[in-house]
């Protein structure tokens, strides 16, 4: 017994004499059951029932030992997947839509964006927030709801009309569909054949992240790189229509000489290998479009509260500029504000509540959203450019909208509970029918 | 009781049920894995064969989806003290008549060790303040009483689980958390002069908080990874993958355990 000790013990290793080490390793409540014969034994014998028992400890210890390189390497090496729970993502099954299903038969039904559209989509961003929902969900797709459909008759209307005469501005409460609503309309322009320029964030002009050079001899600024960026993206969306139109006459654009009867592709492909030139060519292109009466353009603009409010950049006597005095948003300001116009189409714009710091007071107060005191003092610099903006409001969520929401939402297993009406009628009410706030209730509960 | 001491590397599948919160004393022969202390006589069939697990509770007796709604845990409690196999069959079978496969899994996980309590209503399965095992994460990350706060971290780290697995993720957090729980913790006391690690069984709840902060713990030590819902899903991923340092933790305890399990038998 003592000799088990001995050998798991290092004092073998020790220059302690024989009687040292049995004493020290033998515990002192069983110092009853040594014996000397025993002590005696285990010195002399120790090196030879060593390798014994060293081999009968050394299988314990090297159990310990794949044990401990188990949870060593696992924790930092190669990772071994558990199959129960590791699934491949299945797209959902919608239909597409189209301008034939934006109908009230379709109310309450979640289409995917057509497979012609999604390509053109992929080339500006999604509004933010959406985005997120959308990279859950494969493969976007938004509900058809009352508004959209009455919205998408407007527009149809808008089609044969100038542009001034339909500038709209689509406001309501936090998350109630603007932005999804306004991507609705350009899916469904696109598909009717318009030009369409979509911006999906107008917060991005004004908040100085792109360069901004002053042009001489006046108060305004140009941003080539923006200019340019926003050039290439009209081009990739628009290019087999704007191989149709051609220039009207010849002109110059920065350091380049633009020949009579130029594809407007080709105008593009101008600004975008030269930025310098690309705000010439927006203004051109804008001028160009407007004048023909084949094909109607669609402006749409998401997070316009950024064009009424005053901009991140500096003048040189570090005030803050108006959007106004920046070139390329002075030009989308004409056309919203109607001194510019298309012959054929429509601006629709959305407001957005995502950034609290970017609400234009002056655009709330025009559209008789919010109410302010009569002695507040407004910019009289912006309040020009909101005159004859009509705004639409977009509702929450109807009940039969969000059941089809719901039974989307659990056809793409973004929750996992049983799709009972109790648990609808708990999402539906504790979000008020919010449809960002619904979907919030779906996939996380809160 | 080498044998019985053997299965303790090997613990998931483990049934132990202990249902007073604290024991005092514990024989050896309790760590048998059919046998409970003070059970009453109703399993003297599972105490004579220690190497058999404990049967899953009211597997075979599911009730029919016409029975009432299942008591609520206060319900449950007191009728924890007459019967000696866990509640959870009553409830469990609520979930279980659902015909949607994801709550069939459900019965398999409410028949599991650890949802001695289940929550009243389907609806209300995974709902973070109704949910036994969801309330008592988000109370453990929670700190100086932000709760909202750890809601959100909680059903965002579950929403991440989701999109990286596409299953449910509410399973992925049951396995994890059984995965990474010990079933027993050491007591130091004194003998004499000499500190002796003594093997002293935990209540469901307490097992269940020992893995979700080493699970925590675990997480924090997460580099590359900046927000905490990222992290926390992470590790929930890593325990059921099984290379997680909660893993680890729980490992060592148990081979703690087995090495002192002569002092099982100590009186103190």
């Amino acid at each position: 017994m003592a000799h088990r000790f001995l050998a798991s013990t290092p004092l073998l290793r020790t220059s302690l004499s024989l009687t040292a080490r049995a004493r020290a390793a033998v515990p002192a409540q069983y110092a009853n059951y040594v014996t000397a014969s025993a002590v005696v034994m285990a010195g002399g014998k120790a090196k030879k029932a060593a390798p014994k028992i060293k081999a009968q400890s050394n299988s314990f210890r090297k159990k310990k030992g794949a044990d401990d390189d188990k949870g060593e390497s696992g924790s930092g090496g190669a990772t071994r997947l558990n199959e129960k729970y590791y699934k491949p993502s299945v797209p959902v099954k919608v239909e597409e839509f189209l301008p034939s299903t934006a109908t009230k038969e379709h109310v309450g039904q979640v289409l995917g964006f057509p497979s012609t559209v999604v390509p053109a989509l992929a080339q500006t961003a999604y509004p933010t927030l959406l985005s997120e929902q959308f990279e859950l969900i494969k493969p976007a797709a938004l509900v058809v709801r009352d508004s959209t459909v009455s919205f998408l008759e407007k527009v149809d209307k808008a089609m044969k009309t100038p542009s001034a005469q339909s500038r709209i501005v689509l406001t309501g409460e936090a998350g109630s569909g603007k932005s999804a609503l306004l991507l609705q309309t350009v899916s469904h322009c696109l598909s009717a054949g318009w030009i369409v320029i979509y911006v999906p964030k107008a917060t991005t002009w004004m908040n100085s992240s792109f360069a901004y050079n002053k042009v001489a001899n006046t108060t305004s600024f140009v941003q080539p790189l923006l200019a340019s960026n926003l050039v290439g993206q009209i081009q990739n969306v628009n290019k087999s229509i704007l191989d149709k139109i051609t220039t009207s006459e010849t002109a110059t654009v920065g350091r380049h000489e633009v020949e009579k009867g130029t594809k407007l592709s080709a105008l593009l492909e101008v600004g975008v290998k030269d930025q310098f030139a690309a705000q010439d060519v927006m203004e051109l292109f804008m001028k160009e479009i407007g004048a023909q009466k084949d094909i109607p353009t669609l402006v749409a603009v998401d997070e316009v509260n950024s064009l009424f409010r005053p901009t991140q950049y500096l003048s040189q006597d570090g005030k803050e500029l108006d959007p106004e005095h920046l070139k390329l948003s002075k030009l989308f300001l004409n056309y919203i504000s109607g001194k510019s116009t298309f012959k054929h189409g429509a601006i629709v714009a959305a407001t957005s509540d995502t950034l609290l710091a970017n609400k234009s007071e002056v655009l709330e107060v025009t559209l008789g959203v919010k109410e302010v005191s009569p002695y507040k003092r407004l910019s009289q610099t912006i309040l020009p450019w909101t005159q004859g903006l009509t705004s639409v409001e977009v509702p929450n969520y109807t009940r039969e909208e969000a059941k089809g929401v719901f039974d989307y939402y659990k056809k793409a297993n973004i929750f996992f509970d049983a799709a009972s009406e109790p648990l609808f009628l708990n999402k539906f009410i504790t979000s008020n029918g919010n449809p960002r706030k619904f979907f919030t209730a779906c996939a996380k509960g809160i | 009781m080498l044998r019985s001491f053997s299965r303790l590397g090997g613990i998931s599948a483990s049934r132990i049920c202990f249902q007073q919160p604290t024991v005092a004393r514990i024989s050896i022969a309790s760590f048998h894995m059919g046998s409970r202390p003070n059970a009453v006589s109703a399993s003297t069939s599972t105490a004579t064969s220690p190497s058999t697990p404990l049967p899953p509770p009211m597997a075979a007796s599911i009730p029919k989806p016409d029975t009432p709604l299942p008591p609520t845990t206060a319900n449950a409690t007191s009728a924890q003290g007459t019967d000696a196999e866990p509640v959870t069959g009553a409830s469990s079978g609520q979930l279980g008549a659902e015909e949607d496969k994801n709550t069939q899994d459900d019965a398999e996980s409410a028949a599991s060790a650890f949802a001695e309590f289940t929550p009243v209503s389907p609806e209300q399965a995974r709902s973070l303040t109704q949910n036994p095992i969801l309330s008592q994460l988000v109370n453990t990350i929670m700190k100086d009483g932000k709760k909202a706060r750890a809601q959100r971290f909680v059903a965002d780290a579950l929403l991440e689980i989701r999109s990286r697995t596409q299953s449910d993720p509410y399973h992925v957090i049951l396995d994890a958390l059984e995965l990474a729980s010990p079933i027993l913790k050491l007591t130091a006391i004194k003998k004499g002069s000499k500190v002796l690690q003594v093997p002293t069984p935990m209540t469901e709840r307490q097992r269940r908080r020992k893995a979700i902060v080493w699970i925590l713990e675990a997480s924090d030590k997460r580099k590359g990874e900046k927000l905490f819902k990222d992290r926390l899903a992470s590790e929930f991923l890593a325990v059921v993958n099984g290379n997680s340092g909660a893993l680890v933790k729980k490992n060592q305890l148990h081979k703690m355990a087995l090495a002192n399990r002569a002092n099982a038998s100590l009186k103190y």
